[in-house]
């Protein structure tokens, strides 16, 4: 794994080393997974950056990525996790220029409103639990969406995120019972 | 074992995606290729070189030039500049999403007219009027529970009759764009007044009651339930919201001063806007405009502001104007606005204006300069690349011009029998529904004998009914 100077682990399509060494490019049906991602995906980086038209760009950067990295993925049914790493650093890097931009122009936050019938689509107790998800880290809030909103498992999960197993299971529970302590225990 | 609180976060999170759909995504993609167009136009190839700044050299001596260009990235970033750039030059390699990209001009603030605007939408409202699935023949009337629903969309239109000075309920109608219609509901509040037709297309928004306390209520077109509704008092209606129109934009007096606010359809007052940012004078439908995806919306006071009330941007008068107004949107990215110049020993002069939404001068349509009869109030782009101008000349007697690109305007040959005090009272792409009048004077039109439909390309003529009605349009979005 590479880390760049900011932080931002490198995307590895293949995630294996010997790069360098020349490999038969395997086919990839883009268009195939294209149709069949887009819109998991999109909704998976809503749930991080919180704006249907980042999620959408970020995705698009993604599938873009990955088509240029083609050549060096060795195995296509790593793709998926491919991209769904690619759309994680995507949503930070958003959301870091985001926090930077904030301490510098105020109004660039405004910019970002969602809405008005966005909210309106959401009841109350959703409203509720989506905001105190907005108050945890940002590591244990990617976790979260990727185990109760994508269903992967904790392997997967530390694929995606380039972190261990034990990592992504204290990171969902401290999620969990922080949530729960802001959302009040009686619930 | 299961965390208490997981069918919340599951419920929460089905809730929240839920929202994002293929076609919303579809849209977004679109409009991202259009602000990537623009922003590869000519007139904004000098912000380009801003992608090279990871590429700026950083000895000691420029470290002190850094932080001045980083803070320029900053806001370039902020506003997703450079990835739409970046996106841009690989866009092409992937796969096309699946809506149809719709490929509207873009005209750059060094242009001085302007005349070929979104035709693509009144060139779909013109085709799909040759044939469509499930029309119904001219003139025939279906029941609601026949609407192709599927079918239903640009050049599709909501008529709703009048009723004259008695007590009958109202009845709705949606008209195909062959003039064939189906009887939404006969059912409607005695002298209701059609306002809109929700984005989501599924709802129209009626108003009744007096001036005063008017009761703004919802009938559903698929059902024709009508809604509780809620008065909201000294109010008039402006806008729906978008994407899907669960609240509605109202202009209301707030302690003497008018103001715009929201409210939700069930009448919950969701948010006044700021008074220096809702716009003076009256507002009326299409004086504010959303922006698609309903975060931020242009309002009567010409400024760019986020659906919970800050502002983004404002935009500039032209020279020798005195106030402006948006109108309409004219493509995806430009906004059609009217400019008036100063009070002045004459009426006030009218102009048009193509306003680019990311800001930056707008470029003329129409001067005011040379024009007679007060200047151009209103256009509409014609799927043929021509723009009918209109005018209020006097005494209620409207007239239209057609502007034709490279040329001065032309007057309009209207449809035959409409005559001079004849006015267009809703236009649906190169549909315009004429009211022909008789017995005009000052004042207006004392007595409407029909409506008739003329298509501006095809010149067809034919009377949509034998009364005056409120008509309002498929609620397309920008493009």
């Amino acid at each position: 794994m590479t880390v760049s100077s900011d932080g931002i682990r490198a995307p590895e399509p293949d995630c294996e080393a010997g790069e360098q060494l020349p490999v038969a490019p395997a086919p990839l049906d883009l268009a195939a997974l294209y149709a069949a991602h887009r819109l998991p995906l999109a909704r998976f980086a809503l749930l991080l950056v919180d704006d249907m038209a980042t999620a959408e760009d970020v995705v698009h950067d993604a599938f873009i990525a990955l088509q240029q990295h083609q050549s060096r993925l060795r195995n296509p049914a790593a793709a998926v996790g491919y991209l769904r790493t690619t759309v994680v650093n995507n949503c930070r890097s958003v959301l870091r220029k985001r926090q930077t931009a904030r301490r510098h122009l105020s109004l660039v936050r405004d910019t970002h409103a969602e809405a008005a019938d966005s909210e309106l689509l959401l009841a109350a107790t959703q409203q509720e639990v989506l905001t105190a998800l907005r108050r945890l880290p940002r590591r244990q809030q990617e976790v979260l969406a990727l185990r109760y909103w994508g269903n992967l498992s904790e392997a997967e999960i530390a694929e995606a995120l380039g972190i261990s197993r034990g990592a992504v299971k204290s990171n969902a529970s401290r999620g969990m019972d922080k949530l729960q302590a802001m959302l009040g225990a009686s619930r | 074992m299961t965390h208490p609180i997981e069918d919340r976060l599951r419920e929460a999170y089905q809730a929240k995606t839920a929202q994002l759909t293929e076609q919303r995504l579809d849209q977004l993609a679109e409009h991202r290729e259009r602000a990537m167009d623009d922003l590869l136009d000519d007139a904004h190839t000098g912000d380009l070189p801003i992608l090279g700044f990871d590429e700026v050299p950083t000895s000691p001596r420029l470290r002190w030039v850094a932080p001045g260009l980083a803070a320029a990235a900053v806001v370039a970033l902020a506003v997703g500049a450079t990835a739409v750039v970046a996106n841009h030059l690989d866009s092409r390699l992937l796969p096309n999403p699946p809506a149809t990209r719709v490929t509207s001009p873009t005209p750059s603030s060094s242009q001085s007219v302007s005349p070929s605007p979104s035709a693509s939408a009144s060139a779909r409202a013109s085709s799909t009027a040759i044939a469509g699935p499930g029309y119904l023949p001219r003139g025939q009337t279906g029941s609601r529970g026949e609407v192709p629903w599927s079918a239903v969309g640009s050049g599709w239109r909501l008529v709703l009759p009048s009723a004259g000075a008695g007590k009958a309920p109202a009845s709705l109608y949606l008209y195909d764009p062959i003039g064939g219609r189906y009887l939404i509901s006969d059912r409607l509040p005695a002298g209701a007044d059609l306002l809109a037709w929700s984005p989501d297309g599924g709802r129209a928004m009626l108003r009744s009651g007096s001036s005063d306390a008017p009761r703004y209520q919802e009938v559903s077109l698929h059902s024709a339930t009508l809604s509780d509704g809620f008065t909201a008092p000294s109010s008039s209606f402006v806008s729906y919201t978008r994407p899907n129109g669960l609240s509605v934009l109202l202009q209301q007096s707030v302690d003497g001063t008018a103001r715009l606010v929201r409210y939700d359809t069930a009448g919950h007052l969701k948010l006044r806007y700021p008074a220096d940012l809702s716009g003076v004078g009256a507002l009326s439908p299409g004086s504010t405009l959303y922006l698609p995806d309903g975060g931020q919306l242009i309002t009567a006071a010409l400024k760019l502001v986020t659906n919970d009330g800050h502002l983004v941007r404002s935009y500039p008068l032209p020279s020798g104007y005195d106030s402006c107004t948006p109108l309409k949107w004219w493509t995806a990215d430009t906004v059609l606005e009217v400019c008036l110049t100063p009070p002045g020993p004459g009426e006030p002069a009218a102009a048009l204006y193509l306003q680019p939404v990311a800001g930056g001068t707008p470029s003329v349509l129409t001067d005011a300069a040379g024009q007679t009869d007060g200047g151009y109030g209103d256009a509409w782009p014609l799927s043929n690349g021509h723009v009918l101008l209109g005018n209020h000349v006097s005494c209620g007697i409207s007239g239209y011009d057609i502007l034709v690109p490279g040329k001065a305007p032309r007057p309009l040959r209207g449809p035959a029998g409409v005559g001079a005090a004849g006015f267009i009272i809703s236009m649906a792409g190169d549909l315009a529904t004429f009211a022909v009048g008789y017995g005009s004077s000052c004042g207006g039109i004392r007595e409407a004998s029909a409506l008739v439909d003329y298509d501006m390309v095809t010149g067809q003529t034919h009377q949509l009914l034998d009364r005056l009605a409120t008509i309002v349009a498929w609620p397309a979005e920008p493009s």
